[in-house]
């Protein structure tokens, strides 16, 4: 299985494809990448920043469980990002594991994709359109949800989806312009 | 892209050093501040839910660390440190250190060098006080679920200890990260709390309330992560009894994955009862009623405090929406002390405090306590979304408003004048609230004032006809007065207002067998038992109505039906094994005794019965006697009653079987040394007089018993024993003989 990743025309990409362990998803070394895969039929594509120590984002686990398993069928692909310089293949698998996770991860090891995409810490997504010259366009920055106000303050349930609404805009079909929140977690950087 | 970075930060340094400025450095500045303040919880296996030991693990974090320290989220720590007076464990940073870690983080996080290793100290996840005495466990663990809101629920654990003892201090080792917020310890003589275990799926049972469970008297025992255990103040040691339960209150909160929630809780004994009096004072407000987007709603209570006492821990609580909590004392000439001041109420964080040094409260102060709450959609602790009106109530979304302070009282006179003052407060308090009243009643029955408890819950029963659990304990305390027809009454009506109060029912059902309404318990317990398939105590109920009905097929195949599912209780295998006995299948009932018996012991962590007692072991060890007595194998028979004597030394049907063995030896001597023990002991044992003449066969054992009488110089009961024997017109003036002699003896004397 070759995984591509599409849609981040900055870079140059090319990748380094495993099979995980424990879970069927994917593993690719995020390294840059190849300009030329654009025959996709995504509708769009979710990146989440996590990491393995961050209680925030292990919280938000079975909520983006939940997420890819209802847009995935949409047409929208997720991925997970480990955007750490001491993460392993052999870490992200146990993490996906523990926490269950069947979501192609993407082992971020410089860090160059967080400082492209503008994430600063876990959990924290980034959400990819395809644009007409054939490039793709961020749309969305920002926290998944408003769980989380601050350090050690949590809702009882969130109020905000936001990631969520930027979807559902999406698959609306309605041209979405770029936005962004600030998200709460653990720092990358 | 990375060398970028790093010259931006040599040009940050450069730029911003001023004169004689050294940057602060890991080994040198930064690492005291985090052995000292955080590693405690955040080590490798520790609660928290990652490690700060080292220089990698510290400065790949130093933002994070400084923005909590700086928002003071981090260390966890409520109370205005400036405004309460001392408490142990106490945990905050000074303005120096956040400062020294906020230029530390701007300088890049350098780590330093020093001349000598850096040695972190070393820290313990077991237990802290060194080897427990008694350790308890969950008998099985509990999986928290991966998502959801906040989970409140009590976990049952017997306490297998074969005598009174007293508690110095306790110990929780979570066994998991992050999962547990918080943690209640009370205990339950009742073993209602195991009954409502049963009825609940899984291990333990939902809610924010603890039942017929009480906190330690004069005490209250939290655990919070990271929180200094708990030690009684000296002089108040707090007892538990054999065969009682340790109840755990957990609030548990999803991570993200199950987690198995299985915390082990260490006891620690004294050899020393309590040598000073302590109580515990309470205010609550239950008329709390916050309207919807209300940001300064205040509730203020206060209590005459009318005798000399000293604080010496405290317990404020609250839910979600309190925002500042201030609990003073108004001194007699007007001055005010600060007992607690929390500027920031976090629920997350509740915990109970203790004094460094006891806070003195002289007579005639006032005890206040002013709460802040907020029930605007800006408390993001708000559980509702948006706003609505919250009342005062048990529940998690309820809020509630209450403290506990534990003070030391110089004398019993004292310690009554204060326990009125608790009463009048509380019927002030009170007035027309049902809840409040039920409470009330709850307070005053664990203090052992059961008619005064009954009318706060008759009352409670008043304001609120549908209170199932008020008619309840209506129902149960009619009962410990002996008055079963109001019980069975009462239990019937909590059963009227909620059908499917199992509890209610089964009592019913144990009431309607004493009463002699065999029938309609029998029909009772088998309906229960469709309903509640796997609960011990109505299979066993059952099984005793049935064998009281001879109809010990029927027990048995009853019981048998449910081996494997029960196969953990001794209880169980007691009651199957006497009935095998009155089968006659000797050999499979003394195995299960066996089995019984051969539960380590000094284990206690892990037996093989998880409701093994003493009692249970001397019940187990009398079955054996009764085996050994059919078989006629008289002195091993003898060897076991004697065993079971030994834990069970007030257990008047050992005495009873004993007396059968040495009937059957034809040991008259013995015989008697043990009717005189039986007698001497009757009024303890709860044995009258009729039913201990009952078990005697013949004439000479009667007479025997009135020498026993006359032998304890009980001459009224002698007699009454040797007018028996008379009355049944077979006697021999020579065994009265000596008693009529004895008679004129202690006539003489008495004169």
């Amino acid at each position: 299985m070759k995984y591509k990743l599409k849609y981040l025309p900055a870079f140059l990409a090319y990748c380094v494809i495993s099979m995980s362990i424990f879970a069927e998803a994917s593993i690719a070394l995020y390294d840059s990448m190849t300009a030329d895969q654009q025959s996709s039929d995504s509708k769009a594509t979710v990146y989440i920043f996590t990491a393995p120590d961050c209680p925030i984002a292990n919280r938000f686990s079975p909520y983006i469980r939940s997420l890819e398993s209802e847009y995935s069928s949409k047409g929208i692909r997720f991925f997970l990002v480990y955007s750490n310089p001491k993460i392993t293949e052999q870490k992200v698998n146990i993490h996906r594991k523990d926490y269950h996770l069947d979501i192609p991860a993407i082992l971020d090891v410089d860090r160059d994709f967080a400082r492209t995409a503008g994430a600063s810490v876990t959990p924290e997504c980034v959400v990819y359109v395809p644009s007409n010259n054939g490039q793709s366009r961020l749309v969305y920055r920002g926290r998944i949800s408003n769980l989380y106000e601050d350090f050690g303050k949590w809702r009882h349930a969130h109020t905000e989806e936001n990631l969520k609404s930027i979807l559902d805009q999406i698959l609306k079909g309605v041209a979405v312009p770029f936005s962004s929140t600030k998200a709460i977690g653990c720092y990358i950087f | 892209m990375r060398w970028y970075i790093c010259s931006l930060s040599i040009i940050l340094i450069i730029g911003f050093k001023k004169p004689g400025f050294t940057a602060p450095t890991f080994v040198e500045d930064i690492a005291p501040i985090i052995y000292q303040n955080c590693i405690q919880c955040h080590h490798e296996g520790g609660i928290a839910p990652f490690s700060l030991m080292t220089y990698e693990e510290v400065s790949k974090r130093s933002r994070q660390i400084t923005e909590v320290v700086e928002s003071g989220f981090m260390p966890p720590w409520m109370p205005d440190s400036e405004l309460t007076p001392a408490l142990i464990g106490e945990r905050f940073l000074s303005k120096e250190e956040i400062e020294l870690l906020r230029n530390w983080h701007e300088e890049s996080a350098p780590e330093g060098s020093s001349a000598t290793p850096l040695t972190p100290p070393s820290i313990t996840d077991e237990w802290q006080g060194g080897s427990p005495d008694l350790i308890l466990e969950f008998p099985e663990p509990y999986i928290l679920q991966e998502e959801g809101i906040d989970v409140y629920r009590n976990f049952v654990i017997p306490i297998s200890v074969d005598e009174k003892r007293y508690v110095r201090r306790l110990e929780l080792i979570p066994n998991t990260k992050l999962a547990i917020h918080h943690a209640l310890i009370t205990i339950d003589t009742t073993k209602r709390s195991r009954l409502q275990d049963s009825l609940d799926a899984g291990p333990g049972y939902e809610g924010m309330g603890i039942g017929s469970a009480e906190f330690p008297s004069g005490h209250f025992i939290g655990w919070t992560p990271g929180q200094v255990p708990y030690e009684s103040y000296p002089g108040t040691s707090w007892a538990i009894e054999p065969d009682s339960d340790l109840v755990i209150q957990l609030h548990m909160l999803p991570t993200g994955k199950p987690e198995v929630i299985s915390p082990q809780i260490g006891l620690y004994f004294s050899d020393e009862p309590p040598t000073q009096l302590s109580m515990t004072l309470q205010m609550r407000d239950f008329d709390i009623d916050i309207p919807a987007g209300e940001q300064n709603y205040w509730i203020k209570e206060s209590m005459k405090i009318p005798v000399d006492v000293r604080a010496v821990g405290i317990y404020p609580h609250a839910h979600y929406l309190a925002k500042e909590m201030n609990i003073f004392v108004t001194m007699p000439d007007g001055n005010e002390k600060t007992l607690i001041y929390i500027p920031e109420w976090d629920f997350n964080w509740q915990s109970d405090y203790r004094y460094i040094e006891p806070i003195t409260l002289p007579a005639g102060s006032q005890l206040n306590m002013h709460y802040r709450y907020d029930n605007s959609d800006e408390n993001v602790f708000n559980p509702n979304y948006p706003a609505k009106r919250v009342v005062g109530g048990w529940k998690s979304t309820d809020e509630m408003g209450e403290v506990v302070v534990q003070v030391l009282v110089d004398s019993d006179q004292d310690l009554q004048l204060l326990q009125q003052s608790q009463i009048d407060y509380d019927m002030e308090a009170a007035g027309g609230d049902a809840n409040y009243n039920y409470n009330i009643g709850i307070y005053l029955e664990q203090q052992g004032e059961l008619q005064r408890a009954l009318s706060f819950y008759l009352k409670a029963t008043e304001l609120d006809e549908s209170f199932a659990s008020a008619y309840y304990n209506v129902a149960d305390i009619y009962r410990k007065l002996g008055d079963l027809h109001f019980a069975l009454k009462y239990f019937n009506e909590a059963l009227a207002v909620r059908q499917d109060f199992g509890m209610a029912e089964f009592e019913i059902a144990k009431i309607e067998f004493e009463l002699g309404k065999t029938q309609g318990s029998v029909a009772r317990l088998k309906s229960l038992i469709e309903r509640y398939p796997d609960d011990l105590n109505i299979h066993l109920a059952l099984a005793r109505v049935l064998r009281h009905q001879d109809l010990i097929s029927d027990a048995y195949a009853l019981l048998m039906n449910k081996e494997i599912v029960f196969d953990k209780s001794a209880e169980f295998q007691i009651e199957l094994a006497q009935i095998e006995i009155e089968k006659s299948i000797y050999q499979s009932a003394e195995n299960r005794l066996n089995s019984i018996l051969e539960t380590n012991d000094s284990d206690k962590s892990t037996p093989g019965y998880l409701d093994i007692t003493e009692t249970l072991k001397a019940a187990a060890l009398s079955e054996l006697a009764q085996i050994f007595h059919s078989r006629d194998n008289l002195n091993e028979a003898l060897n076991y009653i004697d065993g079971a004597l030994e834990r069970e030394p007030l257990q008047s049907s050992l005495y009873i079987r004993r007396l059968a063995i040495l009937r059957s030896l034809e040991d008259t001597a013995e015989f008697s040394h043990t009717l005189i023990q039986l007698v001497s002991l009757s009024a303890q044992l709860g044995m009258h007089y009729q039913s201990i003449l009952e078990e005697l066969d013949s004439l000479e054992e009667k007479q025997t018993l009135a020498s026993a009488y006359a032998q304890i110089n009980d001459f009224e009961w002698a007699f009454k024993t040797a007018d028996e024997i008379i009355k049944s017109g077979i006697y021999s003036e020579e065994a009265l003989q000596p008693l009529k002699l004895k008679r004129r003896e202690y006539l003489l004397e008495s004169l």
